[in-house]
């Protein structure tokens, strides 16, 4: 079973993209280059060439520093009111305008960078260790242990990505107290490490036969030690890249998530719950529409440019797309 | 080869049932079935006493499944609480109005994808490649509901206006226009074009990378060399050969998109009020009922475990180099 | 199931009837005025913006949604031939107070409350969007200004004006710490669980606005929102918010007890049924619904009325907010008649489509 389930690809980017073998690259050179170079440095070398994904890299990191030093830049608060100037146009006092109460867009889709960005890493982040941990026991063990979790994973893979989403967004809104930020954070993990799982099954499968891997498992090394220190260093160049696009993807599901009206609650402000705000006043105040729109846009596609990017440098076996 | 299909499919029958289980119990205990009785004030308690006891409520919890699945494998689905509407028809008729927009999404995403993924393959590196990844990147990366939003106001209010026209070209709302009576496929296609859209935006971004990925590894393959070395024509080496199995994996993913469509298109219907089944589901969630939303959850799980049933198989079928044992 | 009623007492026939549409045609058998149009066709619309740009876009003639945040009025404006229209309608929209659940099991917080809510700005802000007359609305549960006389001499809620200052003093002298924001009693914060219904913006709206204005009173507010099915079938019967916006029906002769009265809070031990969902038991005005309800001579039943109306106010049963707009609008350009008269009514912007008719 692949991993693109979901038609309406809100979390299309989270699954490995389909990857070509790089045929073309002459092994050779990079035996040599081996000699003089560190894996980093040649990670470094690699990923340097790749022109969109320092672009991207810039950008991203330019809009992390905007959404976390907003309070410093913006005079304004996210929820502060302002009745007398609503649904202004953009301008000098409000950047992007002002929304149906008065409260500042640029202080608002700057917020809820931090939010959406915050929910897109903490998810790629806990689905990582979430995969890493299922699919290291499944690949490192093998036997029956790893067809019922490889089943397991089948098992979420297969579910109705959203619905169960929606779902799960009531189930634990009901029997586990906490802020909506922590439930949609909670909820997304869930339904994410199912690709990692995979990868790093695969490369434990691969790395198990290996020479270094017998010879500590010889020398009398425990089960963790050669799985911590042996390899997992190995998977992470995979699970990196693949996090990355986790990224991507929570981006894009939180964003559609708050903008059913089930993910993070107002007044905190989302990208997607800003969008949902918005649609009344498309004609209004078009800018509401259009600001958090091409921020998430923004934002997606510079990750995935960077997920792209780190393949190449990370991963050199597989790549995606024609970027050299 | 069948001894495998036939262990698969026997396979398919507990995974269906831990299925039906699990949707069970969590719908079960995160929504409320006599919601739909409370939302009345003024429901007497004998009233709530006769409903619990008429849906097998005052029972053990296993007994309920039981009784629950019993009636929903004999089409026994019953009524939603709120409004009395028998919910089976209403849900089959909500999943052949979400085949035709799935469907159709996925048969001009897979002829646009397969296009450009071949095109982009035999032409690596040219500006064609180059232009398709970057806007395949672009697809990816376009959240659909913004996207559903932006395609509504430009048709719906600005190129009507802009054109003088009195109905728009493409419809931004519903399935066929008020008040018409019958199959008309002209208005029934210009209703599909815009939800069609923004399905496809992010499949053919999927496609067309997975097939130029798939085309460039059977254009690098030995056989193929094998076959230009024959002398064989060019464009009978590129259909035959190559698109022939570039085309494997891309079948069964087809294959489990597909079976994800049952449930999938939750927002694209939701925006344009297309009354499929994704929308059934926001309706059913909104209103909170539980007699719509637990057999509507079964349809939508047992349609993605059939269909990646089928994939599994199809893949056994197609790819002579598997075999099981 | 029965998809069509061939025979009608009215000026309509019900031709046929699915989830997707219903299609009326005329009765030409009616004993009155026989229908001007041959057939119209009802579709519903769930989705509010989708509603609007139908009608823009001329796919629908006629809309009659429920007022959002946004003014239909100015949504429909730069399109030529399409006009929009807001009046009073016949819903009360209220803040609801669980009695029984903390802090609003106190008075005292209850009394802080009803100076901390700014509902003049909720007026101006979003309802007049919709119905350039709003006003706030200071009748008794559940009474209106502008039908019969349940509304005519005394308006109960008319003292809670916005007042953060005085909401402090109150807080104050109830042993609450108001040196910082939120007010705090024994280092505890002052928090109110605010809820509604997720998808109405109009709702949403007025909450974080209510939340901001709150702060100055020294009050926080949490947001906890619910899907209408949620709020209406779960939490509400089971008594479980803090405080809740939504609206309730009114009737031209009301009688209230099954929504106030002591034996009607929902418990366990009725099945949670019983419309009391506020947990109000004010025994003597439990007595006077009852002598409500056996009343029939109108001086009196007002007489009754008023009483209880004061107890609710005494009591800071909840906190009136508006009448609930009702607004249509409609392609003025195609449709001509009275399109516009049944607008302000409980009977809806369609009732009188049979004068309607198409303008050439």
């Amino acid at each position: 079973m692949r991993d693109q389930d979901q038609i309406e690809r809100v979390a299309a980017a989270t699954q490995p993209l389909p990857v070509e073998t790089d045929v073309s690259a002459p092994e050779v050179p990079a035996a040599i280059h081996e000699r003089v170079l560190s894996t980093r440095q040649l990670a470094w070398r690699r990923f340097k060439r790749h022109k969109l994904a320092i672009a991207s890299l810039s950008i991203l990191i330019l809009l992390g520093l905007l959404t976390l030093f907003i309070p410093l830049i913006s005079q304004y608060n996210f929820s502060q009111l302002n009745l007398f100037r609503r649904l202004l146009g953009p301008g000098s006092a409000h950047w992007l305008g002002t929304d149906n109460l008065g409260r500042d867009e640029f202080t608002r889709v700057m917020y809820g960078g931090r939010i959406s960005l915050l929910v897109g890493l903490s998810v790629a982040i806990s689905a990582g260790v979430i995969g890493g941990i299922v699919g290291g026991i499944a690949g490192y063990y093998g036997g029956w242990l790893d067809n019922a979790l490889m089943r397991v994973t089948d098992l979420f893979l297969a579910i109705p990505f959203l619905v169960v989403l929606l779902i799960g967004a009531r189930f634990l809104d009901k029997f586990l107290p906490g802020s909506s930020l922590v439930h949609t954070i909670l909820i997304l993990s869930l339904f994410f490490w199912m690709p990692d799982a995979r990868i790093v099954r695969g490369v434990f499968l691969s790395l198990k036969e290996k020479e270094f891997v017998e010879a500590a498992r010889a020398s009398g090394a425990k089960d963790s030690r050669i799985i911590f220190y042996h390899m997992l260093p190995n998977a992470m160049g995979p699970i990196i890249v693949n996090a990355t696009l986790g990224v991507a993807a929570a981006i894009l599901t939180e964003s559609a998530l708050s903008f059913l009206g089930f993910g993070v609650q107002p007044p905190t402000p989302t990208w997607g719950n800003l969008l949902n705000d918005a649609r009344g006043f498309i004609k209004v105040a078009p800018g509401l529409t259009w600001f958090p729109g091409l921020a998430i846009l923004l934002a997606v596609l510079c990750v995935n440019f960077l997920g792209d990017g780190l393949r190449d440098a990370l991963d050199p076996h597989q790549k995606l797309g024609s970027k050299e | 080869m069948y001894r495998y299909i036939i262990r698969r499919l026997i396979f398919a029958i507990p995974i269906l049932l831990i299925s039906s289980v699990l949707v069970f119990a969590v719908v079960r205990s995160t929504f409320d079935p006599l919601g739909g009785a409370a939302i009345n004030p003024r429901v007497s308690k004998a009233d709530i006493i006769r409903v619990k006891h008429e849906l097998g409520l005052d029972k053990s919890p296993v007994q309920q499944y039981w009784t629950w699945l019993t009636k929903f494998l004999r089409g026994n689905w019953g009524s939603s609480l709120l409004s009395d509407r028998p919910v089976y028809p209403d849900i089959q008729s909500a999943l052949v109005n979400t085949i035709v927009l799935g469907g159709i999404a996925t048969a001009f995403s897979l002829l646009v994808g397969v296009g450009i993924g071949v095109y982009s393959a035999l032409r690596q590196y040219s500006w064609f490649d180059h232009f398709s990844t970057s806007v395949a990147f672009l697809g990816l990366s376009m959240p659909n509901f913004w996207f559903a939003l932006l395609l509504q106001i430009f048709f719906g209010v600005y190129l009507t206006k802009w054109l003088h026209l009195t109905s728009p070209i493409f419809y931004t709302a519903g399935l066929s226009q008020p008040g018409s009576s019958g199959f008309n496929l002209i208005d029934r296609a210009r209703h599909l074009v815009l939800p069609m859209l923004v399905l496809s935006v992010q499949i053919i971004a999927v496609y067309s990378r997975y097939m130029r990925a798939s085309m460039l590894e059977v254009l690098h393959s030995d056989y193929l060399r094998t076959a230009r070395a024959k002398g064989l024509k060019e464009s009978r080496v590129i259909v035959r050969h190559a698109m022939r199995n570039a085309l494997i994996p891309l079948t069964t993913q087809v294959a489990i998109d597909v079976g994800a469509i049952a449930g999938g298109l939750i927002i694209t219907e939701a925006i344009f009020e297309y009354p499929g089944m994704g929308r059934y589901f926001v309706d059913a969630l909104f209103r909170g009922d539980y007699q719509q939303i637990l057999p509507w959850m079964m349809v939508a799980v047992f349609f993605v475990i059939i269909f990646n049933l089928a994939a599994d198989i199809l893949y056994a079928v197609l790819d002579p180099r598997i075999r099981y044992a | 199931m029965k998809t069509s009623i061939p025979f009608s007492g009215g000026p309509w026939v019900l031709k046929s009837w699915s989830k997707d549409q219903a299609v009326f045609t005329r009765n030409d058998k009616y004993f009155g005025k026989k229908a001007l149009l041959d057939q119209v066709t009802i579709v519903p619309r769930t989705d509010q913006p989708t509603e609007i740009q139908s009608l823009l876009s001329g796919e629908v003639d006629a809309i009659y949604p429920q007022p959002s945040d946004v003014s239909l009025i100015d949504q429909v404006k730069g399109t030529p031939g399409v006009t929009a229209k807001g009046t009073d309608g016949a819903y009360f929209e209220a803040l609801w107070f669980q009695l029984e659940s903390a802090p609003l099991n106190d008075p005292k917080v209850r009394e802080a409350l009803m100076y901390a809510i700014d509902r003049q700005s909720i007026i101006d802000t979003i309802i007049k969007l919709n119905n350039p007359n709003a006003a706030v609305l200071n009748c008794g549960f559940v009474s209106f200004p502008n039908i019969g006389n349940w509304c005519k001499d005394q308006q109960p809620f008319s003292q809670f004006n916005y007042d953060p200052a005085k909401a402090k003093e109150l807080l104050t002298a109830d042993g609450y710490d108001c040196s910082a924001t939120p007010c705090t009693k024994g280092g505890a914060p002052l928090t109110i669980e605010y809820s509604t219904v997720s998808t109405n913006t109009r709702r949403t709206t007025t909450q974080q606005l209510l939340q901001a204005k709150a702060k100055d009173a020294g009050i926080q507010f949490k947001i906890k929102n619910y899907e209408a099915g949620i709020l209406f079938g779960d939490i509400g019967p089971h008594g479980k918010f803090t405080m809740a916006d939504f609206a309730t029906g009114g009737s031209v002769d009301p009688s209230i007890t099954s929504s106030f009265a002591c034996e009607n809070i929902p418990t366990s031990k009725n099945e949670f049924a019983g419309g009391n969902w506020n947990h109000w038991c004010n025994q003597q005005a439990t007595d006077l619904m009852h002598q409500t309800d056996k009343e029939l001579d109108p001086a009196k039943r007002l007489q009754l009325f008023d009483q209880i109306y004061q107890a609710e106010a005494a009591d800071f049963l909840s906190l009136p907010l508006y009448v609930l707009p009702n607004v249509g609008a409609w392609r003025a350009d195609k449709i001509g008649g009275p399109v516009d008269a049944y607008i302000p009514s409980n009977l809806g912007m369609f009732y009188n489509m049979n004068e309607w008719y198409l303008l050439k």
